[in-house]
């Protein structure tokens, strides 16, 4: 009992997914900045943002439904956190049954979902063109990502366990490319593209609120990075997984310094048309028993 | 692709960047920074009251004052353009964080 | 589909600028733009102008804008000087090309930036800034400051430039060219940018030329309109031929800005080496008289485009002064470039464009009542000092 507790609120659950969440985008952000050759804020800015976003004041604006406002990054945050609970980080996982997989995409699916909704729950025009955008990628993303997570999940019987997608070369792209999408980062930074919809569905957001969406940003990278590192490079032990994870952030950095935003069209075709079928590929391989 | 070799270069090298007020840049010779005046070897002309464009420089003949408002001050360098005396009166220096809270103290004797 | 109007402006995040553009949108293709309201950087230069004397009023049309302020004093003092009747000296000559050229440099880098900026490629955005600074360095040792460069007065420049400066900006040059070659090629090759740019923001040859659109964005359409062309102070000497796109898109109008900074550099270069010995501005008397009535019409080529000085005397000072800068021109022709794309390419077409507001928000459009004069094309030729060039 006692365990399972530590698993569900130290590591990896709450108080870790908090820190290394924030922990990674700070780094994020600093090896970024020195790949432009900029000095950058320091790794633990995020800690600061958060704690200062916390004690400031919710605005909330005339055409604007202050409950959802409140609750949808509250709901994204807590669904990028359950999928923690189903992840065998470092060997051990809190809960864990056959079929999970199914849950942990239901619940990648929530927490776009609801970023969407409170962008929609502001009134703002510029907030509604950023959530229509971000369901669109939501339904975009989906298509790679849940066709890469089903070839994995089929080789484990669909429960969340460690797994090195070495054979599935395509999966393990797609998988690659729909996290990118998934944590918003360039190329699929669309729905926040401050230049052109200022801030997308976060521009009415302000204190407690935006802290919250801060925070289920940061947990959202840390859980993306923790199930690439198990589902797909299959750590079975903590060093494995620290290595794992710190290579897949780095690739994350790496692809979002060189690349510039797609057109939501572009990011569209990109990934239906081109991301897509390699990851069926790789699906097709596994249903019909053709690898190694 | 075309910039992935130079990011890889740039993340292990020193930044450009430099935190601004512990390291200052290296100005350049002939900056031109806040008005430096010389009361010892001031004729008290008007010349350089005369020729500024944004009429930042007040001469008191008399009291043999000689007064600039930094907040009106251009950093043109007509004023040092203009002045008759030799070595120059008044000269642009190298300071350059020229700002207050509030404007009377901007307004100096040089 | 169901049509909204965007507001874009007066602050937005793509803008640096205060400008407010009405788009009417259907869904996320705009369908044509509704309303453009300047004026909000109005700051009255015009009539500020009229009563100061001619040297100080140099200073203060340096102040029309902050990237491009050598462009305007160059074509004050080139009109004031007409003016007077006088030349100024050829090495002031050589050394307003060689300040003129570099901060083309910079204000083509400044922009292209932000057009890589607007792309979303941050890395791009900072690659070129960084690179910016070779220029903006080599100016502040040129001339003191990194704006508001005040090189140029009546009668030549004011600061001359000796061997080690000279030394110093070829050492620059030769870094700045190498960078703006490899920037040619990953605007031309890249294909995160090709995807946002290529075929975006198509400005016809046809378009180009009914809207009187100047600058780096008429000559990527084709349209051969550069007022270096009529070789003023040493173009002439220096056999400029003018850069030349052929789509008429946002990438032409990239790589075209920045062939003309690889050009610049040579300009810059060549200059350096014909620069020849003398004085760099002539004696002349501290209150300048011109006689009164006496109008003239001086163009520059600046970064943006052509750059029109209209002055007219009153004796010891400017009757008027009507700048019209190269962004009013192009203003007309953004409605056309904006129609039928995304709003997402909205802030790539308008960085292309590269306005500044500081610049065209200096007057304020009054109805005025009374007599109506038009100049027309003549009358421009002839307020020219007579050059006829089309």
């Amino acid at each position: 009992m006692i365990s399972e507790l530590l698993h569900a609120l130290v590591f990896p659950g709450l108080v870790s997914a908090i820190i290394f969440g924030f922990l990674y985008e700070g780094i994020l952000r600093k090896v970024t900045a020195h790949m432009h050759s900029r000095i950058g804020p320091p790794v633990w800015q995020p800690f600061l943002d958060f704690v200062k976003l916390m004690s400031k004041e919710n605005i909330t604006t005339k055409d604007s439904f202050g409950m959802i406002m409140t609750f949808a990054p509250i709901i994204s945050f807590a669904s990028a956190l359950t999928v923690l609970l189903f992840l065998p980080v470092g060997g051990f996982s809190f809960l864990s049954f056959g079929g999970d997989l199914f849950i942990v995409i239901y619940m990648l699916i929530m927490a776009g979902l609801f970023f969407a909704i409170g962008g929609f729950a502001t009134g703002n025009p510029f907030a509604s063109v950023g959530s229509v955008r971000e369901i669109i990628q939501i339904f975009a993303i989906e298509f790679p990502f849940v066709i890469s997570m089903i070839t994995v999940g089929l080789m484990m019987n669909f429960s969340v366990s460690p797994f090195f997608a070495w054979q599935f070369p395509f999966a393990l792209f797609s998988f690659l490319v729909s996290v990118q999408g998934k944590l918003s980062l360039p190329p699929f930074h669309i729905q926040e593209a401050e230049q052109e919809i200022v801030a997308g569905p976060l521009t009415e957001y302000s204190g407690p609120r935006l802290a919250m969406h801060e925070l289920a940003k940061g947990v959202m990278v840390w859980t993306m990075i923790s199930m690439g590192a198990v589902l797909f490079l299959g750590a079975t032990n903590l060093l494995m997984f620290a290595v794992n994870s710190l290579a897949l952030l780095f690739l994350l950095i790496v692809v979002r310094t060189i690349f510039g935003r797609l057109r939501i069209k572009q990011s569209l075709r990109l990934l239906w048309y081109v991301v897509g079928p390699l990851a069926l590929i790789d699906l097709a391989r596994v249903l019909l028993g053709i690898y190694i | 692709m075309k910039l992935l070799g130079e990011a890889l270069k740039r993340a292990i090298s020193r930044p450009v960047t430099r935190k601004f007020p512990k390291e200052k840049p290296i100005l350049p010779e002939g900056f031109r920074g806040r008005v430096e005046h010389n009361k010892e070897t001031c004729t008290f002309c008007m010349l350089c009251a005369m020729n500024c464009p944004a009429a930042a420089i007040a001469i008191n003949r008399e009291k043999k004052e000689w007064k600039v408002d930094i907040g009106k001050c251009i950093y043109c360098g007509k004023c040092q353009d203009v002045c008759p005396t030799n070595p120059k009166s008044v000269k642009l220096g190298k300071k350059y964080e020229n700002t207050d809270y509030d404007r009377e103290n901007l307004k100096t004797n040089g | 589909m169901h049509d909204f109007f965007l507001p874009v402006g007066p602050q937005h995040p793509a803008l640096i600028e205060p400008v407010h553009m009405k788009l009417r949108v259907e869904g996320e293709t705009v369908v044509s733009l509704e309303g453009l309201e300047l004026g909000y950087n109005h700051k009255g230069i015009e009539k500020a102008l009229e009563n100061r004397s001619w040297t100080k009023s140099v200073f203060l049309s340096e102040r029309v804008c902050g990237i491009c302020g050598n462009f305007h004093t160059s074509a004050f003092t080139q009109g004031v000087e007409r003016l007077m009747g006088i030349e100024i000296p050829d090495r002031a000559k050589h050394i307003r090309v060689i300040v003129s050229e570099l901060e083309r440099i910079h204000s083509h880098l400044l922009c292209l930036g932000l057009v890589a900026h607007e792309m979303g490629l941050d890395t791009l955005f900072h690659y070129i800034f960084r690179d910016r600074e070779i220029a903006m360095d080599l100016l502040e040792m040129l001339s003191g400051n990194r704006v508001h460069f005040s090189m140029n007065t009546i009668g030549g420049v004011r600061r001359d430039l000796d061997t080690e400066n000279i030394r110093k900006v070829e050492e620059g040059l030769e870094k700045l060219e190498d960078r703006l070659y490899h920037y040619v090629k990953v605007f031309e090759k890249d294909s995160s940018v090709k995807r946002r740019t290529k075929g975006i923001g198509i400005l016809s040859e046809k378009m180009a030329t009914e809207m009187d659109t100047v600058g780096p964005c008429a000559r990527a359409s084709k349209v051969n309109y550069d007022i270096r062309n009529e070789g003023y102070l040493t173009y002439k000497n220096l056999k400029f031929k003018p850069v030349i796109g052929e789509r008429g898109d946002v990438m032409e109008r990239n790589v075209v800005r920045f062939k003309e900074c690889i050009q610049s550099v040579k300009l810059i270069r060549d200059s350096l080496f014909s620069i020849p010995k003398g004085d760099i501005a002539l004696k002349l008397p501290m209150m300048i008289k011109i006689g009164e009535g006496l109008e003239t019409m001086s163009r520059v080529e600046a970064p943006r485009g052509e750059l029109a000085y209209y002055v007219k005397s009153a004796g010891d000072r400017p009757y008027r002064v009507k700048i019209r800068t190269p962004t009013y021109a192009n203003f007309h022709m953004l409605g056309h470039i904006l129609k039928g794309y995304q709003i997402a390419d909205i802030p790539v077409i308008v960085a292309s464009m590269d306005p500044c507001m500081s610049c065209t928000d200096r007057v304020t459009l009054v109805n005025t009542k009374g007599k109506e004069t038009v100049l027309g094309k003549e009358d421009f030729h002839k307020l020219n000092g007579g050059h006829h060039h089309d």
